[in-house]
């Protein structure tokens, strides 16, 4: 599975919480399968299960829940074109988690 | 103390309706849709939290609840009262003090490892529990908490709620399949027919809701919103 594919899976379960739920546990399943990706997987999974955490059963916006998911895309592309690359991966996983924290 | 006062549901209704208009928790936008859940695009919107901070409105409220359960659920046959993890938890207190039953709260996700692990407080087994929680839109996090109570081994069989959207037809059916009966004081109709009466919005904007109302995936779909809601 690529990481986009989970930034796919929000897309397509319409960028609500319940979709965001279901991308965080499908990385932290694949982070389980593929030890040499865990962290890659394991940095998205967060990523998506603090959205949920955030917005479950708030009054979220269309535009809050969007600008979330191209968020999530973009990292999820960062790691896909970073992958062949062990010095590549972990320089996208640092500028992926300080933009994480940044919104915190 | 409990309340032995049986109102009619239709007077319960609208008092519920006038007091979440009261303190602002109904909430009405048709140009920045909000967002469900499940992914659904609405221009209604709900905070049953809001009512927690309001003594007499949440006290008139948990009073209603209590006539609604014992009306239709019955005087002796719940022993214990949980509440879903987070919005249900306080309504849960107040309903089992009421009614004189322990109270537990149910987890999203488990702590642990064991049977109950979702569980928090004392919950024998065999307990007839009833399941509260502030709202339902499609009863999915119905049938979460429901399954982990069950899975400690206890029985439930009645969820009570202070607000039902009631715009899936198939949210009663899908809890009847997991023996579930949902019980609750007021919904999106109420709310619709007290706004127009009252006149609390344009009318073009309570057009917009009814025509949400009629067919949620319709309008969620021309609203950049789910046309399926996720499961």
């Amino acid at each position: 599975m690529a990481f986009s594919d989970l930034a796919q899976l929000i897309k397509d379960n319409g960028n609500g919480v319940r979709a965001f739920e279901k991308a965080a546990e499908e990385a932290f399943a694949a982070a389980s399968k593929s030890p040499g990706l865990a962290v890659a997987y394991f940095v998205l999974g967060s990523e998506a299960a603090d959205f949920s955490d955030v917005y479950d059963r708030m009054p979220v916006t269309k535009s809050i829940s969007d600008a979330a998911q191209a968020r999530f895309a973009d990292h999820a592309a960062k790691l896909d074109a970073a992958i062949e690359d062990p010095g590549q991966t972990v320089t996208a996983l640092n500028e992926i988690v300080a933009e994480i924290l940044a919104d915190r | 103390m409990m309340n032995t006062n049986f109102p009619e549901k239709s007077l319960m209704a609208e008092l519920t309706v006038r007091m979440l208009m009261e303190i602002d928790a109904i909430h009405f936008r048709t140009d920045r849709p909000f967002m469900f859940t499940s992914g659904l695009a609405s221009p209604v919107y709900i905070d049953c939290r809001k009512l927690i901070s309001y003594p007499r409105i949440r006290a008139t409220l948990m009073d209603f609840a209590v006539s609604t359960i014992m009306r239709d659920v019955g005087f002796e046959t719940l022993d214990s009262v949980a509440g879903g993890e987070t919005a249900g938890i306080p309504f849960a207190a107040w309903i089992a003090e009421r009614l004189g039953l322990p109270m537990q709260y149910v987890r999203k996700k488990p702590k642990g490892f064991g049977r109950d692990a979702q569980i928090e407080g004392h919950l024998p087994e065999g307990d007839r529990v009833l399941l509260v929680e502030d709202l339902t839109t499609d009863g999915g996090s119905k049938i979460k908490f429901c399954e982990a109570v069950r899975q400690a081994g206890a029985e439930v069989a009645d969820t009570m709620v202070i607000f039902y959207y009631d715009i899936f037809p198939e949210t009663r059916s899908t809890l009847a399949n997991h023996g579930i009966r949902l019980h609750s004081l007021a919904t999106w109709w109420d709310v619709l027919d007290h706004a127009k009466h009252a006149r609390h919005f344009d009318s073009a904007t309570l057009q917009e809701v009814e025509r949400f109302l009629h067919a949620p995936l319709e309008w969620s779909g021309r609203n950049g919103g789910a046309t399926v809601i996720a499961s």
